[in-house]
């Protein structure tokens, strides 16, 4: 009888375990879930601080959403105050040190900057491993840590602070494999929820004596099959998005091929180089945790760009070909 | 001979190996551009200052001396000042180039070559200080007129647009777009 109740509380406890690391990683999944819809969703300003390298920076970011059309503008608080702003159409950097703007259309028809989205998070479930941390205060405000680990070398981790009542990420940091930070993202004040004017998103640099950079891009070529393969795609990253635009800067059309791991994603670029023209980058660059490699394939230039670790982007590079 | 430079560089080459490279190296300005601006490449990509290997230097130098075509007559002790100084200039343009791609910026290869870094030794760069000027310059600039936008940032908007991690992050991740070089 003893024996057969002991049996039963193992059982019982087992179960029990069980289902608590279960709901451990489904209530994160559901934090991410309201992360992703908290950044859409709300009204906020404030300032954020923006770590890379040895390099700290703060930055203002100003969010209004009415009606379901979101307005956003970023301006850079130290050195010269570059700022980006962006709406349901257009995202419009103004850069007065290079003097000018450069406008990007928003692609994807509303599909661009994707959501971590309920049918991705298996993708997601995967490559990494989520689990929900400590709670904390950040920027006044309590939060909750989700802690997200790699699966393997080919991405990075990334440890998420969400404002404990709206989900809004307070803070966010990349990491590498050994779980140290290689950028970090903080906000230091912020007004979640409050009223936004439409002034308070206006540029400061109007852009009048600047020169101003268009791109263009092909609407019918979203989801086409891509020309191009890459035949040593990481473990994990699957096709996300594939279209053929125009960049600003730029007067022949490029083929964009987007893959992602349900969190990273990985941009490949694909340009016809002009005849004497030289390759503008060529090899490995980076911006804090994003890196570049750019290699030249017959004719044409191949820039792979992703918040991915180097060697990911160079194995990518390194693998496109033209045709299936 | 670049797949032996990069070796040279990781310290994988046999003693042999290493004087073939480093005798190429003495007599090909080029070769020495390659060599350089590899070294400046991988330095900012670890955001390091770089770390001229010594005793290779050393023999370049003792190469040059026993070489009158590549350098004018002149004291030993005086190419070795020369070489020491461009080694300076080395570590001075290595972080300076760090400090660049930091900023958005790029690699560009050519004006690394052709510029400052890569000028023959025989000519010897100016004194260290007075090389972050031109450096900066070269690497800002774009000799060689390649299309214009060539940094990392017109990749960077357009790629944004598409990953999940900026989306839970909403506009913090222009933080990349909107960040500069180190200008405190």
């Amino acid at each position: 009888m003893t024996v057969l109740a002991l049996r039963s509380a193992f059982f019982i406890g087992g179960i029990f375990s069980f289902s608590v690391v279960a709901q451990g990683a489904g209530l994160a999944n559901d934090w991410l879930m309201k992360m992703s819809q908290a950044a859409r969703t709300l009204n906020y300003e404030g300032t954020f601080v923006y770590q890379h390298n040895n390099q700290l920076e703060a930055m203002q970011i100003v969010h209004r959403v009415d009606n379901g059309s979101i307005n956003e503008k970023l301006v850079s608080l130290n050195g010269v105050p570059r700022e980006v702003i962006r709406d349901n159409q257009e995202v419009r950097c103004y850069l007065p040190d290079e003097n000018s703007v450069v406008v990007e259309h928003r692609k994807a028809n509303g599909k661009s900057f994707p959501s971590i989205l309920p049918e991705n998070l298996h993708l997601l479930d995967n490559n990494y491993k989520i689990r929900l941390g400590r709670k904390g205060r950040i920027a006044d405000r309590e939060a909750q840590l989700v802690a997200i680990s790699p699966q393997d070398q080919y991405r990075y981790g990334y440890s998420l602070w969400a404002d404990s009542k709206t989900g809004l990420v307070l803070a966010a940091d990349l990491t590498d494999t050994r779980g140290q930070a290689i950028e970090r993202f903080m906000f230091t004040q912020i007004n979640i929820g409050s009223d936004i004017e439409l002034s308070a998103l206006r540029p400061r640099s109007e852009g009048k004596n600047m020169v101003w950079h268009r791109g263009s891009w092909d609407w019918a070529s979203e989801d086409l099959k891509p020309a191009w393969t890459v035949t040593r795609l990481p473990k994990g990253f699957a096709l996300s998005a594939s279209m053929i635009s125009t960049m600003p800067m730029r007067s022949v059309p490029a083929e964009h091929i987007v893959f992602s791991d349900g969190l990273a994603a990985v941009s490949v670029f694909i340009e016809r180089m002009k005849r004497g023209k030289k390759p503008g980058m060529r090899g490995p660059s980076s911006m804090g945790a994003v890196h570049a490699y750019s290699t030249v394939v017959d004719d044409y230039r191949v820039t792979v760009v992703g918040e991915v670790p180097a060697a990911t982007v160079a194995q990518i590079a390194g693998s496109v070909t033209a045709g299936d | 001979m670049k797949e032996n430079l990069s070796a040279l560089i990781d310290g994988e080459l046999s003693g042999q190996e290493q004087e073939r490279v480093t005798a190429l190296l003495a007599k090909d300005a080029d070769f020495r551009g390659t060599w350089e601006r590899y070294h400046l490449i991988r330095a900012a990509m670890r955001n390091e200052v770089i770390d001229v290997n010594q005793g290779l230097v050393d023999r370049i130098a003792a190469r040059l001396q026993s070489e009158p075509a590549v350098l004018a007559p002149q004291s030993w002790h005086q190419t070795r000042r020369k070489v020491l100084r461009l080694t300076g200039s080395l570590a001075i343009a290595a972080s300076v180039a760090a400090v660049a791609i930091v900023g958005v910026q790029f690699i560009q290869t050519g004006p690394v070559t052709d510029g400052a870094a890569g000028q023959p030794l025989a000519q010897g760069p100016a004194a260290p200080q007075e090389m972050i000027g031109p450096v900066e310059r070269q690497l800002a600039a774009t000799p060689g007129q390649p299309d214009p936008g060539h940094g990392l940032n017109l990749y960077l908007v357009e790629h944004n647009e598409f990953s999940p991690s900026s989306g839970i992050k909403g506009m913090m991740s222009y933080g990349r777009v909107v960040s500069h070089e180190n200008e405190r």
